[in-house]
């Protein structure tokens, strides 16, 4: 008789769920090995005193001390909800400050380059398509960018404050290429 | 109390209404309290977790699945809790000669007085018997002795197998038996006892 199938007994026992024919092997079991009787006896008597054990109430304070600590979280919660809010329309503000202060000098430099050109009839015939390329495209994607950054603002400042950083770069990047290709038009 | 109130209490609750949590707490609080001081053996910590349990369940409150029971639900929160508390203690010192009251030898012939079986007596020398176990085992006998947990229910939250949580229930009831005798038959002296 292996051990588990005498603790599957003894377990079934336990919990009365011992049918006629495994009752029968359990007395079996213990007539033939009387350590197994005591074995049975103390599970049966840790059993027994386990069943109905008592339950430890909770303090009367208990209660009350919890749904404290939840009006706190929450309260911390709105309060850094708040700062986060502030915080993240000053960064707003100074985003599209920065946009306002990298685009300024690009929009002044196609303007020069207009100005320019009227000394020189050939030249503005080069510069005028690329130049005029250059402004159409620049207050496209700022107006393109800046209508997603606002969008995303409700939902996510910090995205939208992401990608207004990404629009000084993303308009000197298209800046570039198209001096570049106006220089190697003139070449 | 009807699954369908707790429901829509959480459903409240997680829209916001702490009333409505409230009611949640002041349901669960007992069960939840029973749990951690069974398991950690002291009811400042006991407090301290069970405080601890009810904010992880507001804070998880979307994540509850209304099929299951919230009870269960919240008493596994509780239980991953005080493991975990459990672990966190590390070399803690345990003594093995905390006394045993009397009234728990099991060497004894003398039937248990009533009214101990009742007492604020029983709970402690019965606590001071559990605390004897592993957290594991301690985790199998609360579960099933003191909420009722079907084995395949102590298998479910322990993440094991019903003959594996058979296995250690027999085990844990040899070893409280064996701790309680061995108990009985020492003299009291003076010990530690877990803090």
């Amino acid at each position: 008789m292996s051990k588990n199938r005498v603790q599957q007994l003894m377990q079934s026992a336990l919990d009365g769920d011992l049918d006629e024919r495994a009752q029968a092997e359990l007395n079996r079991i213990m007539d033939d090995d009387p350590s197994q009787v005591a074995e049975y006896d103390a599970q049966k008597q840790v059993d027994d005193l386990l069943r109905l054990p008592p339950m430890e109430r909770a303090p009367g304070r208990l209660g009350v001390a919890i749904m404290a600590r939840i009006g706190q979280v929450l309260a911390d919660q709105q309060r850094r909800k708040g700062m986060s809010s502030e915080l993240s329309e000053a960064q707003l503000r100074v985003a599209v400050q920065l946009v306002t202060v990298t685009t300024l000098p690009l929009l002044a430099g196609a303007g020069y380059l207009l100005l320019n050109a009227h000394s020189n009839p050939q030249a503005i015939e080069r510069l005028l398509a690329p130049a005029l390329a250059l402004l159409v495209m620049v207050i496209d994607a700022m107006t393109i960018m800046l209508e997603q950054a606002e969008a995303l603002y409700e939902d996510d400042p910090q995205l939208a404050l992401a990608l207004l950083t990404l629009i000084p770069s993303t308009l000197l990047l298209m800046a570039q290429e198209i001096l570049q290709g106006a220089e190697n038009g003139q070449l | 109390m009807s699954d369908p109130t707790i429901s829509q209490w959480v459903h409240a609750a997680s829209a916001g209404d702490q009333d409505a949590f409230a009611e949640i707490v002041y349901t669960f609080q007992d069960a939840v309290y029973n749990l951690c001081y069974r398991m950690l053996n002291n009811r400042v910590e006991a407090e301290d977790a069970a405080q601890e349990v009810f904010l992880k369940a507001y804070g998880n409150l979307h994540r509850y699945d209304h099929n299951r029971s919230f009870k269960t639900w919240i008493l596994s929160i509780a239980s991953n809790h005080c493991i975990d508390q459990i672990r966190k203690r590390r070399m803690q010192y345990v003594s093995i000669d905390e006394p045993i009251p009397a009234t728990l030898s099991l060497a004894s012939d003398d039937p248990l007085p009533e009214q101990a079986s009742l007492s604020r007596e029983r709970s402690e020398a019965i606590q001071a018997l559990l605390n004897q176990l592993e957290p594991d085992y301690r985790l199998a006998v609360v579960l099933r002795y003191w909420y009722d947990y079907s084995y395949a229910e102590i298998a479910a939250e322990m993440d094991t197998t019903e003959s594996a949580i058979k296995s250690r229930l027999f085990r844990a009831r040899k070893m409280l038996a064996e701790k309680a005798v061995s108990q009985a038959d020492q003299p009291p002296r003076n010990s530690l006892t877990e803090g």
